[in-house]
């Protein structure tokens, strides 16, 4: 939210160009974390990525109109804290459906999914949805809460690399360090 | 004959519910041991008389069991024959007697050769029949007819006889007996009223040839027989001949002959018999 | 009557697959069309039902009211479409192959894959870019609150998120009402007008009766509906055939214009009209219910009326009754499920199952079997495809030898089709399960395998599925689960090293089969309240025997019997399990391989690594159901008694008990394929056997195999089972398929109740698996219904291959 808050009291124009600097800089920052070992931050940024995504695109905007929805996701380790919270958000002089993204838990989650440990979320977010029921089976992650809110998130969360211009994850994942 | 093994006879396999051998759904009883040895035989494991192991070393795990004298529990060494006391061999066929009857099968007595042992038939076959069970042998032709008459001829509704080599001596140097007893052994089967359906199995080269063919189309025409059966060349023995420690013989065919070629034999052969 | 039914017996021996395109040319074109016809999503209903739903949000219509006002909304306005020649008109969806999308029950699992369904490796569906945005925008955000699943969700979040565990148990209520056989013969001789009539009449009669006036409306409403959808057909079909110029695809659409006037509003007067009936209302009970397991029933009965008085008056050949017949085999199966990408691991490949029954005997207990039952049997040979899921009834004592032979060589020329049920065993189980004799020699199949009175019991069969695996985990392991911690999920029933003799250890396994069966039933049970709060059934009600004079809705128990369904997965490989837990941990005279419980588990969770030598006692001398072993004999029974036990007096939300049954459609391979090993020596993620299957690969003879599955107590299996056997092929000669009748009456004579084959060999299938284009249509059966070898995922394939094998020239089984 801080960098939102950043944003009050400048130009509309001055809004756009630094959100869209911001997205620049997290692609850069998704892409080293690809390429890293842990990949623990990995979620956290492709969330900041989402919620920046929802104030420049309305397309994007469009699949969470009125959308009201809170997902926690976490590791068991608890290297992973991370909430989304879908409200309206502050910018451009009004307030405009938006994402919120905390680097903490938050109470009364619709869905909660929680993963095993960084690796275990990587390979969810790298391997596509057939490895959920396996990953459900080893204990690789679970899911508490209302199902189709997540069915929702993850469409979401798909359409993502293609918005910032990365073809696929798996692509990004086979790129050199 | 053997008449050691006559006492005690080992059995290397119980086919249940097979469709072949026989009228209707069948139980075969493979005894183990038989006077020929056919260099083709496709059950190399049921010539000998004595239990065989036969090896399956990709099974074997090294765990030192067979040193040791204990069971192997892997299969990599499969112990072949098995001894049934005649009452043990009888509650087995009779398991499946209800499939029998439905479907108007029966029971077949097969090897090796089942009449080697016409002494332990003798105490399985009577019993058999009490429940009415249809009876059927498959033999080689090579085997001791008055004990066969005088023991155990009544209890059987169908004998299977094989035909292989006419010339006596290729069959003597060949498969180790004379044929003498065995055509012998046809002819007098003919005068009693158990049905005999001859068998031709058509081995390349061996049986498969014309010389040999129209020689038992011949025999076939002087004792006026009219309906036989031909079975066909099959390759697996000599997997089997291997994991038996044993060669195959040199001049075997390496497959098994087309079905085409099987009817043109099976072609020729009724050519001749209508022939003459 | 055997002389006119030989007279068209021979008649039907002109017609083979293989002149398929001379004799039979519509047929030949139908069904190369429907071999090469893609799968794809249709959204036309939900869009429907929820704009319907949408508009009436706040209005306080009551639901049964509603719900048939959304469906008939459907139905009044949906497209038709006539995508080939086929006699019949209507189809489940406006596709040529549709997979509905049903938003209320599971449709909004593949939201994920909105981009990619169409394109993905594994069976794609393809999805309308601009269907997949409508889904997205408009029908998915409404039903995220409101899908059954979440409206259960809120009353048992517990044991909501037990089932989401999968290895647990599961409700298929989750996805479907289903799985049952309307009364079509209602329709045939009453017209849904003369259905609608009664509705109007009993409405005004119990206007002073809140529930049951509104029921009846909600009927009326419903069968308004079926009228719309019908007379648009006829209208669409009359203008199309104005300008159609191909004359024979005038002619087509101008009789079904016709057809369609008269049927289903009223009575059937002509066997193509009672057909389309049939079709036609099977189509509209889809737009109420999801397409699973709806199931035509006994049409060899009641369509032969119909088909006799045609072909004596001489106004219907043996090949118009083929041509429709056929014409109907391909309409039932228009349609698959959809399948999100993430079932696909459990449940790829399932068709929508619709059982059809012939054969048997009639309500009065005499040989059932009529020309007509010759004649769906040709179809069934003609037309090797997935759906019907084809079954024979054979009563040994009261049908031909003849009748048997005939459905013993269809199965030996499409190798897979039908399967055989056992008229005296399965009578027997209905009557003891409270049906009157009348009603139980009346029994069709019920999707797989299950039975029920058709048209009178609602028995909802696939209620729920218990995974024995996890059962006998968790008496194993002090009563904790893989998927839930460290703690007992319900009881801690003991370590291994607590139990001092079998007796002791199959008592906890008992413990946690209670446990599993309380919870699945309660779980059950609310998903059954919540059906009758948001997805009353008026339409399929109407077309049921009770509900119009209960006037009560199926839902609530309006049906004549109320049973619910529960089936078993694991049952050979868990059976092997605790007959090997016997024999090497509580047998003190085992002297080649003892050890104790503890060590033995390790061993199992190790998945048998370093414990080789145990690995192959466990393969070759353990004691195995499906062999003559009398252990073995004796615990399958136990565990069969058991089930029976802890499920058979439990009550259902409406009234009835839950029928134990074995069958596993294709999840016994999904979830071998991702749970551990077990002791019966079966290793990690290998597909579990199917059904009442004995464990594959086990050395044991086929009649040996077949005497363990009849020798269980049928009456402890009144959902009845799914028995696989695998032979190779044999030549089709009269000899062979006498024998082959032979065996399986036989194996009925002792007690089985139902047995299905496949006719392949291990090469043939091992082909099919690496070229899956060298055998694209090979149909299998899978446990319980058919389906195309390639549709299946891989584990299910593997299990089909590596099914036992029987060779039946020798009689033997015939290893890997």
């Amino acid at each position: 939210m801080d960098f939102i808050k950043a944003l009050e009291g400048r130009t509309k124009e001055m809004q756009l160009s630094l959100i869209k600097n911001k997205l620049k800089s997290l692609k850069i920052d998704i892409e080293t974390e690809v390429a890293g070992e842990t990949l623990d931050n990995l979620l956290f940024l492709l969330l900041k990525a989402m919620g920046l995504l929802f104030l420049i695109n309305k397309d994007y905007r469009k699949n969470i109109k009125d959308f009201t929805g809170t997902y926690v996701i976490c590791s068991m380790d608890k290297k992973i804290d991370v909430s989304a919270i879908f409200k309206k958000i502050p910018v451009f002089f009004t307030k405009i459906d938006g994402m919120e993204v905390k680097d903490s838990i938050v109470d009364n989650a619709t869905t909660t999914v929680t993963f095993k440990d960084g690796k275990a979320m990587a390979d969810f977010l790298l391997s596509g949805n057939t490895d959920v029921i396996a990953g459900m089976l080893n204990n690789q992650l679970s899911v508490s809460g209302n199902l189709n809110y997540l069915f929702k998130f993850v469409y979401l969360l798909w359409l993502i690399p293609e918005l910032l211009g990365i073809n696929d994850f798996k692509e990004l994942l086979s790129q050199p360090a | 004959m053997n008449n050691k093994a006559s006492l005690e006879p080992l059995i290397f396999d119980i086919a249940r519910a097979s469709f072949v051998d026989g009228p209707g759904v069948r139980t075969i009883v493979f005894f183990k041991g038989c006077p020929l040895s056919c260099p083709w035989c496709h059950n190399p494991e049921s010539q000998s008389y004595k239990a065989e192991t036969m090896y399956f070393p990709e099974d074997c795990i090294d765990c030192g069991n067979c040193k040791e004298g204990k069971k192997c529990l892997t299969r990599a060494r499969r112990i072949i024959g098995k001894k049934y006391s005649p009452e043990q061999l009888v509650e087995i066929i009779l398991e499946d007697k209800a499939y029998f009857k439905t479907s108007d099968g029966g029971v077949t007595f097969s090897g090796g050769e089942a009449l080697s042992f016409i002494n332990y038939l003798s105490l399985v076959l009577p019993a058999l029949k009490k429940e009415d069970i249809h009876i059927a042998i498959q033999t080689c032709g090579y085997f001791d007819f008055n004990s066969f008459v005088s023991k155990i001829l009544q209890y059987i509704d169908v004998i299977f006889f094989d035909f292989k080599i006419m010339d006596e001596d290729t069959h003597h140097n060949l498969l180790g007996k004379s044929n003498q007893i065995i055509l012998e052994n046809f002819v007098n089967l003919l005068q009693h009223k158990t049905s005999v359906i001859p068998r031709i199995p058509l081995i390349p080269h061996f049986v498969a040839n014309k010389n040999n063919l129209d020689a038992i189309a011949e025999f076939f025409l002087k004792h006026k027989v009219k309906h036989c059966e031909f079975l066909y060349y099959n390759i697996s023995s000599r997997e089997k001949l291997i994991r038996l420690n044993r060669e195959p013989a040199e001049d075997l065919p390496e497959k098994a002959a087309h079905m085409a070629q099987n009817r043109a034999w099976i072609d020729y052969f009724r050519h001749k018999m209508k022939k003459k | 009557m055997y002389e006119k039914i030989n007279k068209v017996r021979n008649k039907l021996k002109e017609y083979t697959p293989e002149n398929l395109n001379t004799k039979l040319p519509l047929l030949d074109t139908l069904l190369g069309l429907h071999y090469n016809a893609a799968a794809e999503v249709d959204i036309e209903r939900a869009r429907y039902m929820t704009a319907h739903f949408k508009q009436t949000e706040h209005l306080n219509v009551p639901m049964p009211i509603r719900r048939a006002e959304a469906i008939s909304s459907y139905l009044s306005k949906r497209e038709i479409a006539f995508h080939d020649n086929n006699m019949l008109a209507g189809g489940t969806t406006g596709k040529a192959l549709g997979a509905p999308l049903y938003p209320e029950f599971f449709g909004l699992s593949i939201w994920p894959e909105l981009g990619d369904i169409s394109t993905r490796d594994e069976n794609p569906q393809i999805l309308d870019k601009n269907d997949a945005e409508i889904l997205n925008f408009e029908i998915f955000p409404y039903w995220m609150e409101k899908s059954i699943a979440e409206e259960v969700r809120k009353e048992d979040p517990y044991r909501q998120a037990l089932l989401e565990k999968m290895i647990i148990y599961t409700i298929s209520k989750a996805a479907t009402i289903s799985h049952t056989t309307p009364c079509y013969e209602l329709v045939l001789k009453k017209g849904i007008q003369g259905i609608m009539e009664e509705a109007v009449q009993k409405e005004a009669e119990y206007s002073e009766d809140k529930e049951k006036s509104i029921f009846y409306q909600s009927v009326r409403i419903a069968m308004q509906g079926i009228l719309d959808y019908a007379a648009n057909i006829a209208k669409e079909a009359a203008k199309q055939a104005d300008t159609e110029t191909d004359p024979k695809r005038k002619k087509n659409l101008q009789q079904m214009a016709e057809v369609c006037k008269q049927v289903p509003a009223n009575p059937a007067k002509t066997y193509r009209e009672a057909v389309n009936a049939l079709w036609i209302c099977q189509v509209c009970i889809f737009a109420e219910n999801s397409n699973m397991a709806i199931n035509p029933g006994r049409i060899d009965q009641i369509l032969y009326p119909y088909f006799i008085k045609d072909y004596k008056a001489g106004d219907l050949s043996i090949e118009d009754t083929l041509n429709i017949s056929g014409s109907l085999w391909l309409k039932l199966a228009d349609n698959v499920n959809l399948v999100p990408e993430a079932a696909e691991k459990l449940f790829g490949g399932a068709g929508a199952v619709p059982a059809v029954t012939l054969g048997g005997v009639d309500k009065d207990g005499n040989d059932a079997v009529n020309e007509l039952t010759y004649i769906l049997l040709k179809v069934t040979e003609l037309l090797p495809i997935q759906d019907p899921n084809v079954n024979a009834r054979f009563h040994p004592k009261k049908n031909s030898v003849d009748y048997r032979n005939e459905v013993s060589r269809v199965i030996l020329t499409n190798k897979a089709i039908p399967a055989f049920f056992n008229d005296i065993q399965n009578i027997k189980t209905l009557e003891d399960q409270g049906e009157t004799p009348e009603h139980a020699r009346d029994y069709a199949v019920i999707g797989c395998v299950e039975l029920g009175s058709a048209g009178r019991d609602y028995s909802a069969s696939s209620s729920i599925f218990m995974m024995m695996y996890t059962i006998l985990y968790m008496a194993l392991h002090n009563g904790r689960t893989t998927v839930t911690g460290d703690q007992p999920l319900w009881k801690a029933t003991g370590n291994p090293e607590e139990f001092n003799t079998f007796e002791e250890f199959f008592e906890a396994y008992k413990e946690q089969t209670e446990l599993m069966a309380d919870n699945a039933v309660s779980l059950n049970n609310t998903y059954g309240k919540k059906h009758q709060e948001f997805l009353p059934t008026p339409l399929l009600s109407a077309i049921f025997k009770g509900p119009m004079d209960a006037g009560r809705d199926l839902i609530y128990g309006g049906a004549v019997y109320n049973s619910s369904g529960v089936t078993h997965i694991g049952f050979a490989d868990v059976c092997d399990s605790l007959c090997a837990i016997k024999d090497i941990c509580f047998n003190e005279n085992n002297t080649d391989m003892h050890l104790s419980l503890k060590e033995f588990v390790k061993a199992v969770d190790n998945n048998f690594e370093g414990y080789e030598l145990l690995e192959a006692y466990l393969q070759n001398d353990a004691p195995k159901y499906g062999t003559s072993d009398t252990v073995a004999a004796e615990i399958s029974q136990k565990l069969i008694d058991l089930g029976y036990e802890v499920f058979n007096t439990q009550e259902n939300y409406r009234g009835g008990n839950y029928r134990v049954a074995y069958w596993t459609m294709t999840n016994h391979a999904g979830y071998g394929s991702v749970v551990g090993a077990l002791p019966s020596g079966r290793k990690a993620n290998v597909p579990f056997s199917s059904g009442i299957t004995p464990v594959s690969q086990i050395e044991t003879e086929l009649t040996t195999s077949l005497n363990c599955v009849a020798a269980l107590n049928s009456k402890h299996t009144p959902g009845a089972y799914a028995l696989n056997m695998k032979y190779s092929p044999v030549e089709c000669s009269p000899e062979n398929v006498d024998r082959f009748g032979s065996i399986v009456q036989t194996y009925m004579d002792k007690g089985g109740q139902q047995v299905q084959f496949n006719i392949h060999d291990y090469k043939t299938l091992k082909e099919a698996k690496e070229n899956p284009d060298s055998h694209p249509h090979l149909l299998v059966r899978v446990s319980g219904y058919s389906a195309y070898f390639k549709s299946l995922n891989k584990a299910m394939q593997d299990e089909l291959i590596t099914r036992s094998q029987y060779n039946l020239s020798s009689g033997k089984f015939v290893s890997l």
